[in-house]
């Protein structure tokens, strides 16, 4: 399947133009086929998105924009848009805007049709969410509508495909017959200062259109204005043509849409009937749910139920996956019995490392489960409104929260929904933010490690509970700097926060499916790939070199232990059997002495000093460092660390790393796992920068600079963490 | 180790190397590395328009 699609650079360009949220991404996918992610919330959709719509055997090229309020370009996806429809940054001016319309809201909407309506390109309407107007008691005119704006309106409800068809006809109609929004008529003073500027800067030989001279009056920080650069008669020209309207009384910044709101109350006169009925449920309800301290308490109600559902539901088809790896490897491995090196590679270190991190593809799926249904009700929009209020002391602008929130299904997306702020210092501080809370990546290494240690102690309802609470490490970290970086580094102004409430809406089972299926999908293509191809090399550097005399020596070792206990000739008799509980003890000792002499357990050992403090032993530090090109890593490596050799006979990993003890040194016979280590090593996951697509994203959007200092810093602050933990924990 | 399985395991480890180097240059080079990203299926999502 095709993303991003080349076409015919000829080919008729359709773009699909709307306010935020107003379901431009599900008509894009309805339209092309393609499967662009699509929430109930604002932001979703910050970069060009373009497929292909065969109407009548020719290919249109379809292009979702940004959600854009107006053309008025003040944040970077606003300024795709503007570029995207003026034809600049190398793209080609679309040949017709289909414009997307909230059904629920069509005055709001209409701001943006009428100043693309100046851009003089072919339009069509599409009134979506078209039962959710109905449901709201609206009666809209649509007949009207489409007499009094001159080009045709299509009704539909994009998330169940209804009017689509109708609106691919629409489509095809306008393409050979293309109409146009008649314009606004500007009062006579706009018109000349609009004159004004055009004439002085085409006198310095610079051409712009008449929609282009009025947005850079309107707009204090103009895209065009960014564009044409500093010219030293641009700012007088424009002081001057701001002086005109003030002349007549109103706000420069103020007056477009005070004078096109004038305009769209006239076209709607008519148009629209209703009494709002269910606007008024919706209120209620928003007034219970982003309350304080009533929307804080169901906002932590409905995380707990989240994270204690994920531990409770997925423990047995994670123990039938756990079975089908070792059934796997019981199969495989007798075919490979001649040649015990690749029996090793393909059962230690494929089988063994790749099925580690399988096993925990349930709770993947439930966690997307859970986040699509929240998405897709509208409480993410809530969650993100309350966060304002509840963080608001912090600095982070109010924008902020979606990108963060996004950051706890992946860092990368949210990084990229950080382009929705305008305001570049509060961009900077929520760019490096996002990567402290707790993406679905982290969700393996809590899970290992509290079924290991917390579950068999304190029972799955403390476990489940200390799964929700992991969840809020990075966040609590990352607020208090958030507060430093703001208010004594930046120094940044506060700023409100607009975002719209959208409408309450059932979950429909095609999006929570295809979002469970796409991180399904990419977690099992991370297992066949990165983790198959980490574990192979994590193998051979375990198993190698391999000197005969290991073996032997390992073995006398063993025998001379046992000889107090047990005749030689009973010893020798039991070795006979490969199976016998002595012959597998001995096995295992010679597995553990071959990887402790190993290239990675030798580097391990001498990297290990640098953990120590946080109680890690060398399996443990080469987990760690084998998991920063990705945090799943570390299941795999010790997966194969404890498959490879381990001092118990166990083949589970979550039994092995419980009985894992110190081999030397002070602590040697003392448990390798315990709770200090246990929780040092979680938070190390929670705080510290284990992803190189992150790290990457990050010096796209920002520089490789911001992406290094981002890196030290959390990598140094996880490290800090866990060595307070083990130190104060392990004093208890 | 018997010749045929030494060649066996190199060419497994060689062939494991060369990817993760391949697809390292790919993720540092792209001038779109989010469309890299392992973490939630995200992919498609950030993948952008090629302008003409």
């Amino acid at each position: 399947m095709s993303t991003a699609v080349h076409v015919k650079k000829r080919a008729v360009r359709v773009a699909l133009l709307g306010n935020p949220n107003t379901g431009k991404s599900t008509i894009f996918n309805r339209l092309t086929g393609l499967r662009q992610h699509i929430a109930n919330y604002p932001g979703i959709t910050v970069e060009l998105k373009s497929g292909v719509l065969q109407l009548g055997g020719h290919p249109l090229e379809i292009l979702d924009l940004p959600g854009a309020y107006s053309l008025a370009a003040a944040s970077p996806d606003e300024r795709v848009v503007m570029d995207a429809l003026g034809g600049r940054g190398g793209h080609r001016a679309p040949d017709l805007i289909v414009c997307v319309i909230d059904a629920t809201n069509i005055k709001r909407n209409l701001l943006l049709v009428s100043q693309a309506a100046e851009l003089e390109i072919p339009m069509l309407l599409v009134l979506n969410q078209w039962d959710a107007a109905q449901r709201n008691g609206l009666r809209i005119n649509t007949g009207l509508l489409e007499d009094r704006l001159g080009v045709p309106v299509i009704t539909t409800v994009a998330k169940r495909g209804e009017g689509l068809g109708e609106l691919k006809k629409a489509i095809e109609r306008a393409v050979s017959d293309p109409r146009r929004v008649p314009r606004i008529l500007w009062p006579d003073f706009v018109c000349e200062a609009r004159d004004a500027v055009q004439g002085g800067l085409a006198e310095g030989g610079i051409e712009v259109t008449g929609p282009e001279a009025l947005r850079m009056i309107f707009d204090t920080d103009s895209a065009f204005s960014d564009k044409i650069g500093r010219r030293e008669n641009l700012p007088a020209l424009l002081k001057a043509a701001r002086a005109k309207i003030r002349a007549r009384g109103m706000n420069p910044a103020s007056a477009e849409p005070v004078l096109q709101y004038r305009h769209i109350e006239a076209l709607l006169e008519g148009v629209i009937e209703g009494d709002g009925m269910v606007a008024r449920t919706r209120d209620s309800v928003d007034a219970l749910l982003l309350d304080r301290f009533w929307g804080t308490l169901i906002f932590f109600a409905v995380m707990y139920v989240v994270f204690q559902s994920l531990y409770a539901w997925a423990g047995p088809v994670m123990d039938l996956i756990e079975s089908g790896t070792k059934w796997v490897q019981g199969l495989v491995s007798p075919l490979l019995a001649g040649t015990p090196a690749l029996q090793s590679l393909v059962s230690d270190g494929i089988i063994a490392g790749v099925g580690a991190v399988l096993v925990f593809m349930p709770q993947i799926l439930l966690l997307f489960f859970f986040i699509a249904i929240l998405e897709d009700t509208g409480y993410l929009a809530r969650a993100a409104f309350l966060m304002d209020k509840l963080f608001g002391w912090c600095g982070l602008n109010g924008k902020s929260f979606v990108p963060l929130l996004s950051g706890y299904a992946c860092a990368i997306p949210g990084i990229m929904a950080a382009r929705t702020l305008e305001d570049p210092k509060a961009r900077l501080t929520t760019i490096l933010m996002t990567p402290f809370m707790s993406c679905s990546a982290r969700l393996p290494v809590y899970v290992l490690l509290i079924g290991a240690f917390v579950e068999p102690v304190y029972g799955p309802l403390v476990a489940g509970a200390t799964l929700f609470l992991m969840h809020f490490v990075g966040a609590a970290v990352a607020m208090p700097m958030a507060w430093f970086m703001n208010r004594c580094l930046l120094k940044i102004k506060a700023q409100p926060f607009i975002l719209e409430m959208p409408d309450y809406r059932v979950p429909t089972l095609r999006n929570v499916v295809t979002r469970m299926w796409e991180r399904g999908r990419a977690f099992l293509v991370q297992a066949g790939t990165v983790i198959l191809a980490i574990s192979v090399v994590v193998w051979a550097l375990l198993y190698f070199p391999r000197p005969e005399e290991v073996a032997s020596k390992t073995r006398e070792a063993f025998l001379a232990e046992h000889a107090s206990a047990m005749s030689q000739a009973d010893i020798a008799e039991e070795l006979k059997d490969p199976e016998s509980a002595l012959s597998l003890k001995l096995d295992h000792r010679i597995g553990g002495a071959y990887i402790e002499q190993s290239y990675l357990g030798q580097f391990g050992k001498a990297v290990q000093p640098v953990f120590d403090p946080a109680g890690f032993d060398w399996k443990i530090t080469v987990g760690v460092l084998s998991s920063f090109p990705a945090r799943e890593v570390i299941i795999a490596t010790l997966g194969i660390i404890y498959n490879l050799g381990a001092d118990a006979e166990e083949s589970d990993l979550r039994a092995n790393i419980a009985q894992e003890k110190w081999h030397e040194g002070p602590r040697k016979g003392q448990p390798v796992f315990t709770l200090p280590v246990v929780f040092g090593l979680m938070v190390f996951f929670a705080l510290c920068m284990q992803c190189g697509a992150t790290v990457a994203v990050i010096a796209k959007e920002l520089s490789w600079k911001w992406a290094a200092a981002s890196f030290a810093t959390m990598t140094a602050i996880a490290w800090l963490a866990a060595v307070l933990i083990y130190q104060i924990g392990s004093r208890l | 180790m018997p010749t045929h399985e030494k060649i066996a395991v190199v060419a497994a480890v060689l062939a494991a190397l060369g990817y993760l180097a391949r697809s390292t240059v790919a993720k540092y080079r792209s001038r779109n590395a989010g469309s890299q990203c392992a973490g939630c299926g995200c992919a498609k999502a950030l993948e952008p328009a090629k302008p003409d």
